[in-house]
């Protein structure tokens, strides 16, 4: 049985300023996945919408810009009560989260 | 509601220079007679869940001659990020979640030289605590630079018209909030 492909990396460049920092926002973010998941289990999309709002609100600042992106949608497709669409933006994070390697430098 | 300064009209705001790329921005403050009377810093709202507030008595430079900035933020990750970068620029930073530790902070400690205010906030929400702040004899003063991801025109006509001092939509860089906050104190 052939195995399945591994997704490639997504490398993303952090300020050494902050580069400490990091580990603790991506852990945080996991951690929203979960909250995420949790809330649209309960159909709670006003949960979903702050969620995303505040991912909206934090990615860029950490250099992770596509994190802000689809806090976006999430907060966008939670405001308006789209559940289905803010589960397959909510799983683009995860897939997201699980893929992203930090590296120190400057952002490309 | 007393007569008094009328806000400038709102067509004359530069909204391409608060949210574009050259961000940092000084608005004009404009007189809100509507909101004159209100009384100390959230007086009402905060009575009204409990809370005794009273007027804060000092200025906002710490022993070590550090300008303070209080940074009013709910989320941790957010606020550590304007903290690191405010504090590797000078400042004396503290840190808030909400009206009442708001309150709490300005009652206890200092007055500080420029609030950073989110917008969405629990309870008391970020323009609810700008109008209290400018009804504040003490506080009508200070910069008040709005924070948050709600950058739309809506939200940054009415953040200015309550008397902010500037609007950064997030997200937003450390370095460039950094240069924004030195922009509005004149430095």
């Amino acid at each position: 049985m052939r195995a399945m492909p591994t997704p490639p990396a997504i490398v993303v460049k952090v300020d050494p300023e902050i580069a400490d920092m990091v580990p603790r926002f991506l852990a945080n973010r996991s951690r929203d996945v979960e909250r995420l998941r949790e809330a649209l289990g309960r159909a709670d999309a006003d949960a979903v919408r702050a969620i995303g709002h505040t991912l909206n609100g934090v990615g860029g600042g950490y250099g992770f810009p596509a994190i802000s992106e689809l806090g976006a949608r999430i907060e966008e497709d939670g405001g308006a009560g789209r559940i289905d669409a803010a589960r397959r933006a909510v799983d683009e994070l995860a897939d997201y989260l699980a893929r992203v390697q930090v590296e120190t430098g400057e952002a490309s | 509601m007393t007569d008094g300064p009328k806000p400038p009209p709102l067509e004359d705001l530069d909204f391409v220079a608060l949210l574009g790329p050259g961000g940092p921005s000084v608005a004009p403050k404009p007189a809100t007679p509507e909101i004159q009377g209100e009384g100390l810093i959230g007086e009402k709202a905060l009575k009204a869940e409990g809370y005794h507030v009273v007027l804060a008595r000092e200025r906002g430079v710490t022993r070590a001659g550090k300008p303070v900035i209080l940074v009013v933020e709910d989320d941790d990750d957010t606020a550590a990020l304007a903290v690191r970068a405010l504090e590797r620029g000078g400042y004396a930073v503290g840190r808030a979640k909400d009206s009442m530790e708001t309150a709490s902070y300005l009652k206890r400690l200092v007055v500080p030289e420029l609030i950073l205010l989110d917008v969405e906030l629990p309870g008391l929400d970020g323009f609810k605590m700008l109008s209290h702040l400018r009804a504040h004899p003490k506080l009508a003063a200070v910069p008040v630079v709005m924070f948050t991801s709600r950058s739309s025109r809506e939200d940054v006509v009415r953040g200015i018209t309550l008397g902010a001092d500037g609007y950064i939509a997030k997200p937003i860089a450390p370095k460039t909030l950094l240069e924004i906050v030195r922009k509005v104190l004149g430095q």
